[in-house]
């Protein structure tokens, strides 16, 4: 084959998990929304919101191999500022009558408010991006969690702007966050995630990922690709969270705390943290799961038998896929790696690299590690 | 003064429940490097025990939540941790994650998620009178509890053979397994001891709010997470004396905060851990397993 072709062979081959994840979203919504009744349509617009808020987890956790706990801290930031946003300034006057004048005065359509609300979530990860970005590890893991537990009480006690823990009111209708906004959000949101891993910045931080030490005597300033992907893993955040208040409606700081923390790490965690492909996955994934055990907690009979409603069954589910995941595919669904081109497997070669060493490396098998594998 | 003494009593019991809860986690951390989330659990599966045993004896019902705790935490070391053995801090801490969702939602479950209340030994809520100060007979259970196990805890790592070996595995787990220190003894143990601090943490926590409910447990350890951090990751000392800092300064913030600020008195805990964690991560008491190695 001349060289040309194969160079744009391996283009396209680079690309292709995107048109793919784009391809199955599209689909896997469609189909859901136009096979459900009228509770599954809330549901499709949740598992896309979902959706975006673990892209933005992936970009920074997937990218850089440090958990954060504390994202869905900036989920909160992006939905206290697009409700106050897009809540009309007269019923702003009404219901939070000590909100300082330039947020009162302020407003915005709901496109315009989502967009502030990435905006005001990358500034706060910008801020505290100096400090975190320092720790490494275990102590990454612990600040991150400090920051949603900080976040979460000045949500809860800054009664003069978030309303305490009575929370936001007053979003209006035309403002809730319809399925097609938040598919088109989702399928922007894997763009960007998938620009930002193949960009220059973006491939020496998923190099430190595999070798802190190796990438740093290469000369990659970890700590510089780390921020970065911090405040663009805060934006998306952003965006997703203020989707998502816009789409509850009304709501306060619960909604931004351990469970939804969990709920974004789960999926992440199911798919595969290591690719873009695995957050995707893992995404429809939990909210194929959820929604099926949550048409089971909430009851149902099965010819004769009725099963009662059984409310945590869906949360217990999660958490038992979750744990399975951990500890007999601990590189996710995916095993970590985008999806694979069709035909591209070589022959006869073991997939399977498991263990804990190799837990966090989405490097390709090298011959050698064939020879020293014992089996 | 009088006011004083009263808060430092109650920065004394504050400080000895949160040294409870952060030595069960330190213990653990020391030996696998698992900062167990799900220690939070142990105390609200132990806080239901008392509400089912129902019984009026106090030993039976402690024994009965000291029990259960102590099952709970070996079978979540068998089942959840044990195959993820030597996995990274970051996965283990995200399968403690786990853990601790799945036996809350199990609680949510099996007893609903509405509170339920309970009374646990009425006498420990009355209060004696010394001098103009009022104690509560509470307070000094809590505080003498607490001080008993930290004797015998230290006694039993100190002189017993397993005690030491445990040390050893917390200093350096491969060193001491090459040496015959059994992998699965030692750990099964720090969860059993770490069940038995909950259990006991568990009977104190429920003698003193009179309710249980599914999250208490992750409400109560959350903070222990600070005293855990503020004397040194896997420092058993450190976790004690992060405890009873932490006890202090809480109940400082608690009684000397503007009321304006007195809401924001989480926030101030946790930026207190960030800033440890950036200024000295290795805390208080410098654990001698921390070596950063290339």
């Amino acid at each position: 084959m001349a060289a040309v072709p194969l160079r744009a062979l391996s283009a396209i081959r680079a690309i292709w998990p995107l048109p793919i994840l784009l391809l199955l979203v599209v689909v896997a919504t469609e189909v859901a929304w136009g096979t459900g009744g009228s509770v599954t349509k809330g549901v499709v617009v949740t598992a896309m919101i979902n959706l975006t808020l673990v892209i933005g987890l992936y970009v920074f956790v997937g990218n850089s191999g440090v958990f954060s706990f504390g994202s869905i801290g900036f989920a909160l930031v992006g939905a206290y500022t697009a409700a106050l946003l897009v809540i009309p300034q007269d019923q702003k006057a009404i219901l939070q009558p000590t909100l300082p004048q330039f947020i009162a005065h302020a407003h915005l359509g709901s496109v315009g408010a989502t967009l502030m609300g990435g905006v005001v979530a990358a500034v706060v990860a910008a801020v505290l991006a100096g400090p975190l970005m320092r720790l490494n590890g275990i102590a990454a893991g612990l600040a991150t969690f400090a920051v949603l537990v900080i976040i979460r009480t000045v949500a809860n006690s800054w009664e003069q702007v978030t309303n305490g823990a009575a929370g936001i009111s007053g979003i209006p209708p035309s403002a809730t966050t319809t399925k097609n906004e938040a598919l088109v959000w989702a399928l922007i949101a894997i763009l960007g995630g998938f620009v930002f891993q193949s960009t220059a910045l973006g491939l020496r931080l998923r190099g430190s990922r595999e070798d802190d030490v190796a990438a740093r005597s290469l000369g990659v300033n970890v700590r510089t690709e780390r921020r970065v992907a911090w405040v663009a893993s805060g934006f998306v955040m952003g965006i997703g969270g203020a989707l998502y208040g816009q789409y509850l409606g009304s709501f306060n700081a619960d909604a931004f705390y351990l469970p939804l923390t969990f709920l974004t790490l789960a999926m992440l965690v199911v798919g595969g943290m290591t690719s873009l492909s695995g957050a995707v996955i893992g995404s429809l994934t939990i909210s194929f799961v959820a929604e099926f055990l949550h048409r089971i907690e909430s009851g149902v009979t099965v010819g004769s038998l009725n099963i009662p409603a059984r409310p945590g069954l869906r949360e217990v589910g999660i958490a038992i896929i979750m744990l399975t995941i951990l500890i007999l595919r601990p590189r996710g669904l995916t095993n970590g790696r985008e999806l694979p081109w069709p035909r591209s497997r070589p022959n006869g070669r073991a997939q399977r690299v498991r263990g804990s060493t190799t837990e966090e490396s989405d490097v390709p098998e090298r011959s050698g590690d064939v020879l020293n594998d014992p089996g | 003064m009088q006011l004083f003494v009263q808060n430092l009593i109650d920065a004394l019991t504050f400080g000895s429940q949160y040294a409870l809860y952060a030595l069960g986690i330190a213990l653990i951390f020391g030996i696998m490097g698992l900062i167990n989330f799900a220690h939070g659990e142990l105390i609200m599966v132990g806080a239901y025990t008392i509400v089912l045993i129902g019984h009026p004896s106090w030993p039976v019902v402690i024994l009965g939540t000291v029990g259960i705790a102590v099952i709970f935490a070996l079978a979540m070391e068998r089942v959840a941790f044990r195959p993820l053995r030597g996995a990274s801090p970051a996965t283990l801490l995200i399968a403690s994650f786990a853990v601790s969702y799945l036996l809350q939602n199990l609680a949510i479950l099996t007893e609903g998620s509405a509170p339920k209340g309970t009374s646990v030994a009425p006498w420990l809520s009355e209060s004696f009178e010394i001098g103009s100060i009022s104690i509560r007979k509470l307070d000094v259970v809590t505080i003498a509890v607490t001080a008993v196990l930290l004797v015998s805890l230290g006694a039993f790592l100190g002189r017993t053979r397993l005690g030491v070996q445990m040390r050893a595995a917390a200093e350096d787990f491969r060193m001491a397994r090459i040496l015959g220190v059994k992998a699965n003894t030692v750990i099964a143990t720090a969860f059993a001891i770490s069940g038995l601090l909950a259990g006991i943490g568990a009977y104190l926590l429920v003698a003193q709010t009179g309710e249980v409910s599914p999250g208490m447990g992750s409400n109560a350890v959350l903070f222990a997470f600070v005293a855990t951090v503020l004397g040194g990751m896997g420092s058993l000392r450190g976790a004690v004396l992060g405890g009873y800092v932490f006890g202090a300064i809480f109940e400082g913030l608690q009684a000397y905060l503007p009321t304006s600020l007195a809401s924001y008195r989480d926030a101030f805990a946790f930026a207190a851990v960030i800033a440890v964690l950036l200024l000295r991560p290795q805390g208080l008491i410098v654990a001698r397993s921390v070596v950063t190695r290339v």
